[in-house]
């Protein structure tokens, strides 16, 4: 990953945008700022959720502080452009991905989709296996001809079978990709 | 030419992402056809075949993915 330093040079002592900074600019546009501030926050949190990392690991990565990171993602900073570029950066993301979209969503659905987002993409994949596989099995036995016991309840069960295995699958395959290869010689 | 294989290629990978396990489905989904056919085995069999066929590749594809991403560290 590239890393600019010079970039991602910030004062060490940052201020909150709220009320100080905030309260500097025309009373029209603070409420706006803030919100814009919040949207960039939540941005962040977000895709860093996504990627499941941690904080400390974000702002390791993006070498920013932690402190500082706590601060954008609440709303509360107001992260320089060079900030915003190298937190991208450490999230292989261009920096437009962390600028809310204006005027797209309606806040509730807005609300789901942020919601969402904080599953992490792995998770996310997982889950639409299992689904994808259970759902698999019983329309081609279907197709097939078999009368499932059950009927459409069966589903319930591949689902919960698939789930099971899969989970037991991946620590084990964890382990095998961890560990390293004995050779008798 | 090389454009219609790309297209081909872009295309079936939208659907196949990994052709062993595509295949190794393809060969359970057949082998549960095959002995429905004409009342080779009972249906319980053939339904036994068809899932314990794909908790089967499922955890073989899983361990082939596990083994090949070790190999690729070493």
């Amino acid at each position: 990953m590239h890393k600019d330093k010079r970039a991602v040079a910030e004062p060490k002592a940052q201020k909150p945008l709220l009320p100080e900074a905030a309260a500097a600019l025309p009373a029209d546009q603070a409420p706006q700022t803030a919100a814009f501030l919040a949207a960039v926050g939540r941005e962040v949190r977000k895709n860093r959720a996504k990627r499941g990392m941690t904080r400390r690991q974000l702002a390791q990565a993006s070498e920013t502080s932690e402190r500082y990171l706590a601060q954008i993602e609440s709303g509360a900073g107001n992260p320089s452009v060079s900030v915003l570029r190298a937190i991208a950066q450490a999230l292989d993301l261009p920096a437009a991905a962390l600028l809310p979209q204006q005027g797209t969503r309606t806040a509730g659905l807005g609300a789901i989709l942020d919601l969402l987002a904080q599953v992490p993409e792995n998770a996310l994949k997982f889950a639409v296996g299992i689904m994808l596989t259970a759902f698999g099995v019983f329309w081609t036995g279907e197709g097939l001809g078999i009368d499932w016991p059950g009927g459409d309840l069966v589903i319930l069960a591949f689902i919960a079978t698939f789930l099971a295995v899969g989970l037991l699958s991946v620590p084990a395959a964890r382990v095998i990709a961890s560990e390293e290869r004995h050779d008798p010689a | 030419m090389t454009l219609l294989k790309t297209l081909l290629r872009e295309i079936t990978g939208l659907f196949v992402d990994d052709g062993v396990l595509a295949l190794a489905v393809l060969v359970v989904v057949g082998l549960s056809a095959w002995a429905l056919a004409d009342r080779r085995v009972g249906e319980g069999m053939a339904a036994g075949v068809l899932v314990g066929g794909c908790l089967f590749v499922l955890v073989a594809s899983v361990l082939r993915a596990a083994y090949a991403t070790r190999a690729s560290r070493e």
